[in-house]
């Protein structure tokens, strides 16, 4: 299916129309290609066909979740959950409650930290927290399940930042099914909303927001990643991806905690100085 | 065939087994004023981030740069694709990344950035295919020549591996069939 920018235009109208399908402000390039995928899973082969079926609960649900890119695999770019585990999580400031993961689409960002918390024996202290505006992506979060195509790179990722094979220890699998065990998932917690319109955690002392913003147009990126680091606690981290750039508005204050795995720390609050 | 008049907004240029020579003697030998930005989709190893561009820069007379996500193309620029990550070109000439299913069991996929290319740039598109041992980047570099862009391919005699261009050859007729020198000497020829 090919589809030009005005036929772009016209779906996202229309899918603005619904909760949770605001994609107005979301790069062509992707719109153009995801739209297209969506198109050929559901053998649509005209926009008024796709726009007509928005009207059905079910199939709004099934579009909500294949705009999600899933993650690529668990513990992607060793180096960045080296440098999380050691330089940020015994670090979050005080009166941190939540550890946050805004739009999860699969799991295996959120899997990935609580197995790294849980051999820190830090599991307990915080909530591990993701989110995601679909209903099916957040059950199947809180069920433990992973992609089972992603399962040798996870591994293999699991090995090369912790130096020992122990990943087999974290997996189960049941009729076909790859799930993590229940010591991991019992630790994760998965709500429905959606990042820019409902109100956010609060008491968040860190938030991994990697390759989410890279779907999204330059204004929206800019809107999203300024509103997230607004949300933490001072002294709270943000994570991004290890190709994408925190805005420029934001960027000064930001204290650079590693700079090639692009994570951050804001600023904790200034002491007023002048006494009486 | 390739009219000296025409001038093209973009090369794109794939490869894989093979290719990082291929490349790095192409970027040696061109012009050092050479405007027109090159994007370059190169199978890569997914978890080594480093090491490629720093590679290719040693010889190369052109800036070359791993860009980030929403980065401008600017002239006299080559622009490696990550690794672990798609590179497609928006519509407004940035670059936009994704972490979308490999394709051709590759991530970067030379396909996905041939066919935003195509889409964006159409006759304005020269798109290059190197040697290579699957068959990802052939039908991309048709959507160049469906978009009336111009096509070359390398031939097939001089590749270490010649899958990827003979996929190509399978597929349709490129506009050229060029020996690596003979493609930095059509590179070379389309400064003003």
């Amino acid at each position: 299916m090919n589809l030009g920018i005005n036929d772009i235009r016209e779906i996202t109208s229309a899918m603005s129309a619904y909760t949770n399908m605001d994609y107005t402000e979301y790069a062509l390039s992707f719109l153009k290609r995801r739209l297209a995928y969506i198109f050929d899973q559901f053998n649509i082969r005209k926009v008024g066909t796709f726009i007509e079926a928005l009207s059905k609960n079910d199939f709004r649900e099934h579009v909500i979740k294949l705009m999600f890119v899933e993650n690529s695999e668990m513990f992607r770019d060793p180096a960045f959950w080296r440098s999380l585990r050691d330089n940020v999580l015994l670090n979050l400031p005080e009166g941190t409650q939540n550890i946050w993961v805004p739009d999860e689409p699969s799991g295996e960002e959120i899997f990935s930290l609580a197995i790294i918390l849980h051999e820190m024996n830090q599991a307990g202290k915080y909530n591990i927290l993701c989110s995601n505006p679909s209903t099916s992506i957040c059950a199947s979060i809180r069920e433990g399940r992973i992609n089972a195509s992603h399962l040798d790179v996870s591994q293999t990722n699991y090995k090369r930042l912790e130096n020992r094979d122990r990943f087999n220890e974290y997996i189960k699998k049941e009729n076909g099914t790859v799930l993590l065990t229940e010591n991991i998932t019992s630790q994760v917690n998965c709500e429905e909303f959606d990042i820019i319109k409902n109100n956010k955690p609060d008491k968040t002392g860190l938030i991994i927001f990697r390759n989410k913003a890279i779907y999204y147009n330059t204004k929206k990126a800019e809107k999203t990643l300024t509103e997230l680091y607004n949300n933490l606690l001072p002294g709270g981290y943000i994570a991004i991806g290890v190709k994408e750039k925190m805005p420029l508005s934001i960027n000064d204050e930001l204290i650079v905690v590693d700079k090639s795995e692009k994570i951050y720390q804001k600023p904790q609050l200034k002491r007023n100085s002048h006494h009486a | 065939m390739h009219n000296p008049e025409h001038s093209y907004k973009i090369i794109v240029m794939g490869g894989s087994a093979g290719s990082f020579s291929v490349v790095s003697g192409i970027l040696s030998k061109l012009d050092p004023n050479f405007k027109i930005p090159i994007i370059l989709s190169l199978h890569r190893l997914k978890h080594v981030r480093s090491g490629l561009s720093e590679g290719l820069s040693l010889n190369s007379k052109i800036k070359v740069v791993e860009p980030n996500d929403k980065e401008k193309i600017e002239p006299n620029r080559v622009y490696l694709a990550p690794s672990n990550y798609h590179m497609f070109i928006e519509i407004d000439g940035s670059i936009a990344l994704s972490t979308e299913e490999s394709h051709n069991h590759s991530r970067p996929s030379i396909d996905y950035t041939l066919m935003s290319a195509a889409y964006v740039y159409r006759e304005k598109a020269l798109g290059i295919l190197l040697t290579g041992a699957n068959k990802d980047g052939a039908k991309g570099l048709k959507s160049i020549a469906d978009n009336r862009g111009y096509t070359i391919v390398q031939d097939p005699v001089t590749c270490d591996i010649d899958t990827m261009p003979k996929s190509a050859l399978q597929l349709f007729c490129p506009d050229e069939i060029l020996s690596p020198s003979e493609i930095v000497q059509f590179l070379n020829s389309l400064q003003p």
